[in-house]
């Protein structure tokens, strides 16, 4: 049962991180019993809204209230205390404990106060006591590691609960679900609604919010939208609140005769990760894969590169089968993976710009062994002014350049090894618009070299403007296909979100 | 090899012209323990000692290496450098390696002395081999060395101050043999391997058990540091692995002290013959209790002091002895209170200088 | 850095002029030399991101390999079989990091206690002596004025920097201390070139086994303990960092002589070597502070 009166209220929220606008005067009311869905496209500002909300962030202005009264959430603690309780997407569950241990992490009942002494027969109580309030018949005494992940959740909810939360968030709680598990969850939700319970749910499927949400607010680029009753709310409709930006004209593209075929895979499968995935891509010509988090296109990309093995599925470079085992395989036949976590996985911070520009060709430079550095230092002040890297010097370490300087340096590296295919996995990530251009511009050069280009990316704009043809992944599939002329967000939205095929098996 | 036969005559020609007589110390040992007439095996312990030499003029620098300062028997011999130093008007350095695994210590310890000039040098060798490159330099660069207690197998050294470690052995053999009249069977624990009191002490052991007694069978013999910890474990495994044990030899007496230990622990204290050598509070106690049944003495303050003396000697152009052996007194419940204990120990509440 | 290493040495210098004498020179030059060679192989393995923790009882290991084979069978096979025996145990090392994934901190540890097991065990405990006497030159002797020990030290450290700052395998062992999955990505088999690392680090502990040996010209199964830890901190007082990536032979050997200096000097000037630890200590933990807050500002 619904109450009118909001239970949580947001208005005007706003956060702000070192050259982002998180969140721009962001509003949100949430009653108790209502499932209050949060919809917006990949950074939207939904992460951070509910991190926000949970004590995680601590707003830059803006205000909270609960029941009508001003609350000061400084932390998570603070959150559970008000009744706030969060499921993410990574669980937080200690796999060697039992359930009741683990529902009452940190609030366990005691029988002896000063000592500590836990009474084990109240918790097992207690805790069968909670799992029988949401019908669950999942065992007080199991240890969470034989459990599946779908009880995982459950137990998850059963701890909120356990808290008395008034609140629960849950963050994409059906991405690793099947259908029956899902069947089960939306029970459960019902059983907290009818308890008084509100629900912020945080997802991209959209067939789901329509089964089991109230209301949904709609996010973009951070700023507030709308919020619509479900019930009266077409998908369509949801989709063009998401999406609904003007595409202007930042993507410098040219548009080339594309080649011959350079890259050709066929039905790449790796047993639950790919299924089947087969694609090919010419000279000249850019082939963006656009998808959710967690469709696997960084997967494939690594499937192709060779950090990654596969069970079964063929690689053509320029027409022959080749087998790529590891990244050196894939380097020497002129692949080249730009990857998606530059300090993680592309860049090594603590050495120089030359040192980093050099690194996979090292053989070029070397005269019987021994490096010879002029021509590392030479090469190195080639490829920066080539690719205009801002930095007053090729010995700066990387660590010290800016994000997008530091891209150009990982594909300057990238340039040394005569590579002809190149995988970028979200190149323009956490660079400014200006590095963005400078990023686009260097791809540009690349095909009117001949290179062939894949290109991964969470941005649509960028998808759309930078590509000849569009692959769209859902769960490691390309569920569809678009030429350039023919796309629009819209329809590669509904190719990724939407889908008739039962989520993971 | 010939050093050692040389020496050996010079101390016998000593105790004949000294004609056996009874030295300070007197050697009175209870019957019931020792054999009677072991006195006359004891005889070269009451060697009339190596007297101190004028002061000289010029006050001599020397240097002093010691395997570690962790047990009385060490800190007597300390002692006995410094205050003989003090009487002689010499500056000592004492160093000390932190124990007998410390070999490359000790070795750079030396070169240092040899290169701060030092006139002297004093070595209680951690290792017989391990220390010859060191002696030869120091030989080569003019400064005389002079062995105590543990020796090094060069021919360099000036001379060689000890106890007569064979006659440890064999006193220790005799006890045993004596105790164990219908024979037995003994565990021995050696102590650090590759010192030479080590060594001769277990070889003479041997051979006089051998030689005299024979139905006493030797079952088995560890090597060790020279620490209770050791003495402990190594005597618990004895236990395990050997169910009739009668007597324990020791070669040093920090392992008799955790040896003891065990064998109280184990509930057969009194009825296993333990004996030992040297004498710290601890083999006092268990000696007193009955644990341990006798120890061989030794007199590490007069090693100190015939090592500065020799040195002292030696820089004053005098002649001195290849090898000098310092008296042996043995320990048992009769005579503990009767021990003058001024050549074992340092002072109660002195502390070396270390460095 | 030299300029502490300046100061200090001025410092002990003034305090006893025994210091700066050829002799005392030569004598300190001479014992760090085996330090300086462990430290020079811990180079490779905290700059690839690792660690050797076994290089101590390496030491142990190979002296006992090297004296019993040199009595059974020569000089030069004795020296040779102490560093095959460092070499093959760095290689096992290897082997278990690169191959079977075990964290450098476990296997090098393990390797530390297996190799004192065996050393002791293939002594019985027992040094070994009876080793011919031109042996000792090796540990003792000099060429001019300089201990052999040393110039041994010295040739290392200009090899060991060339490779590290000159070959591909040096380049490549930065390159996995600083960021290992980029490695991987850039198409390096950081597998191989790990096990290359723990080679070198067996070998060079090999050459200082053999020179200890030398110097005490006996077989030792009780040497090198706890000279892992002050590899270690020899690397990172001269500035190495732990987690990889940072550092050098240049900065090592700076590290060599900070500690090789206040030893010798502390004992000159009568420091009981127990205060020496906990001055060595203090040390340690400010150069990484001192690096640390450095790096913070920036």
């Amino acid at each position: 049962m619904i109450d009118a009166r909001p239970f949580l209220e947001l208005r005007g929220i706003v956060k702000r991180f070192p050259g982002v606008l998180a969140l721009n005067g962001v509003s949100l009311d949430v009653r108790a019993g209502e499932v209050h869905a949060l919809l917006g496209e990949n950074g939207a500002g939904k992460s951070t809204l509910i991190k926000t909300i949970a004590g995680v962030y601590r707003p830059d202005a803006g205000d909270i209230r609960l029941d009508g009264r001003i609350a000061s959430i400084r932390n998570p603690h603070d959150a559970q205390a008000l009744g706030i309780s969060t499921i993410f997407q990574e669980f937080t569950l200690a796999p060697d404990m039992t359930v009741a241990e683990n529902i009452f992490l940190g609030r366990e009942p005691l029988r002896v106060r000063a000592l500590s002494i836990i009474d084990r027969k109240q918790l097992i109580r207690r805790t069968r006591d909670v799992l029988a309030s949401l019908d669950l018949s999942i065992d007080a005494e199991a240890t969470v590691r034989h459990l599946g992940v779908a009880q995982h959740q459950m137990i998850e909810i059963a701890k909120a609960l356990s808290l008395d939360a008034r609140l629960i968030i849950m963050d994409e709680p059906t991405a690793t679900l099947t259908s029956h598990e899902i069947d089960r969850l939306f029970e459960s939700i019902g059983r907290l609604k009818a308890r008084g319970v509100a629900v912020v749910y945080v997802s991209h499927r959209l067939d789901e919010v329509k089964a089991i949400c109230d209301r949904a607010t709609i996010l973009r680029d951070g700023a507030y939208v709308a919020t619509v009753p479900v019930a009266s709310t077409t998908v369509d409709e949801m989709i063009r609140l998401m999406v609904g930006r003007d595409l202007k004209d930042k993507f410098p593209k040219t548009a080339f005769d594309p080649g011959e075929e350079v890259l050709r895979v066929e039905r790449l499968t790796r047993a639950g990760v790919l299924h089947g995935i087969s694609f090919s891509v010419r000279r000249g010509e850019i082939v963006g894969i656009a998808g959710l988090v967690g469709s696997k296109r960084t997967e494939t990309a690594r499937a192709i590169f060779g950090a990654d093995p596969i069970d079964s599925g063929r690689i053509f470079l320029r027409g022959t089968p080749v087998k790529v085992r590891t990244p050196a395989d894939a380097i020497a036949n002129r692949v080249a993976l730009v990857p998606e976590d530059r300090k993680r996985q592309g860049i090594f911070a603590v050495l120089s710009v030359r040192e980093n520009i050099v690194l996979s060709a090292l053989r070029l430079f070397s005269r019987n062994g021994i490096l010879d550095l002029r021509r590392e230092t030479r090469r190195a002040q080639e490829l920066v002014s080539a690719l205009r890297v801002s930095t007053p010097d090729v010995e700066k370490r990387v660590l010290d350049l800016s994000g997008g300087n530091q891209q150009k340096v990982v594909i300057a590296k990238w340039l040394n090894t005569d590579a002809e295919v190149f995988l970028f996995d979200e190149p323009t990530r956490g660079i400014d618009v200006g590095g963005k251009i400078e990023v686009y511009r260097l791809m540009g050069d690349l095909l009117a070299r001949g290179a062939a280009i894949v290109m991964i990316s969470s941005e649509l704009p960028e998808i759309l403007g930078m590509s000849d043809r569009i692959l769209v992944m859902r769960d490691g599939r390309i569920c569809g296909e678009f030429d350039r002329a023919d796309a629009t967000e819209e329809k590669i939205l509904n190719c990724a979100l939407r889908g008739v095929s039962d989520p993971a098996a | 090899m010939n050093v050692r036969a040389c020496g050996a005559v010079i101390a016998l020609a000593a105790v004949v012209m000294t004609g056996c007589g009874r030295g300070k110390q007197s050697q009175e040992v209870a019957t019931g323990i020792v054999p009677a007439g072991s006195t006359e095996t004891a005889a070269p312990a009451a060697v009339t000692d190596y007297p101190r030499p004028a002061k000289p003029s010029r006050q001599y620098r020397i240097g002093i290496a010691i395997p570690h300062l962790a047990n009385p028997h060490y800190v007597g011999q300390a002692y006995g450098y410094i205050d003989e130093a003090q009487q002689l008007g010499a500056q000592v350095t004492l160093l000390e390696a932190g124990g007998y695994e410390h070999l490359d210590k000790q070795v750079s310890q030396v070169e240092d002395l040899i290169a701060s000039k030092v006139d002297a040098i004093i070595l209680a060798a951690i290792s017989g081999p391990g220390t010859v490159g060191v002696v030869e330099q120091a030989a080569a660069a003019g400064i005389p060395v002079i062995n105590v207690n543990v020796m090094t197998d060069s021919d360099k050294v000036v001379t060689r101050i000890r106890s007569d470690d064979d006659v440890i052995g064999r006193m220790q053999a005799d006890v045993m043999g004596y105790q164990l009249q219908n024979g037995g069977n003994v565990v021995m624990l050696r102590g650090a391997p590759g010192t030479s009191w080590a060594e001769i002490r277990g070889n003479a052991f041997r051979k006089q058990l051998a030689a005299k007694y024979p139905n006493v069978k030797i079952l088995g013999e560890q090597y060790s540091q020279s620490t209770p910890a050791d003495g402990l474990r190594l005597m618990e495994d004895f236990l395990q692995t050997f169910p009739q044990i009668n007597g324990v030899y020791n070669g040093a007496d920090s392992t008799a002290v955790g040896a003891a230990q065990a064998v109280k622990s184990a509930g057969k204290a009194g009825s296993i013959v333990m004996t030992a050598t040297d004498f710290q509070l601890d083999t006092e106690k268990f000696i007193r209790e009955g644990v341990i049944t006798a120890s061989i003495l030794q007199q590490p303050v007069t090693m100190g002091r015939w090592g500065v003396r020799a040195a002292i000697n030696h820089l004053e152009k005098k002649p001195v002895p290849p090898v000098m052996f310092t008296g042996l007194m043995t320990a048992t419940k009769e005579n503990l209170d009767r021990l003058d204990l001024t050549t074992l120990r340092a002072p109660s509440g002195w502390t070396p200088p270390v460095r | 850095m030299p300029a502490v290493i300046l100061g200090l040495a001025v410092i002990f210098g003034t305090i006893n002029p025994n210091f700066w004498s050829v002799t005392n020179m030569a004598n300190v030059s001479r014992q760090m030399s085996i330090l300086a060679l462990l430290a020079i192989g811990q180079t490779f393995a905290i700059l690839s991101g690792g660690i050797d923790l076994s290089v101590g009882s390496l030491l142990a290991l190979v002296s006992v390999v090297c004296a019993q084979t040199m009595k059974t069978f020569g000089l030069v096979e004795g020296i040779t079989a102490g560093l095959l025996a460092g070499t093959v145990a760095g290689l096992i090392s290897g082997l278990i990091i690169a191959r079977a994934r075990v964290p450098a901190f476990i296997a090098t540890l393990g390797m530390l206690v297996a190799a004192r097991g065996a050393a002791l065990t293939l002594s019985g405990g027992l040094p070994i002596a009876g080793l011919p006497r031109e042996f000792l030159v090796l540990g003792a002797g000099y060429i001019g004025p300089f201990p052999i020990p040393t110039v041994i030290a010295a040739t290392a450290f200009v090899l060991a920097h060339v490779i590290l700052s000159r070959t591909r395998f040096g380049r490549y062992v930065y390159a996995m201390g600083s960021n290992e999955e980029a490695a991987v990505l850039s198409g390096i088999n950081v597998a191989n070139y790990k096990m290359l690392v723990y080679i070198t680090s067996g070998l060079f502990a090999g050459l200082a086994g053999v020179i200890l040996t030398a110097r005490v010209i006996s077989g030792q199964p009780t040497l090198g303990e706890v000279q892992e830890l002050y590899s270690i901190a020899a690397v990172v007082i001269g500035g190495g960092r732990i987690s990889g990536g940072v550092g050098g032979i240049g900065t090592t050997l700076m590290g060599v002589l900070v500690l090789g200096i206040l030893g010798n000097g502390l004992n000159l000037v009568q420091v009981s070597s127990y205060i020496q630890n906990i001055v060595i200590g203090a040390i340690i933990v400010g150069a990484v502070w001192i690096d640390l807050a450095r790096e913070r500002r920036r």
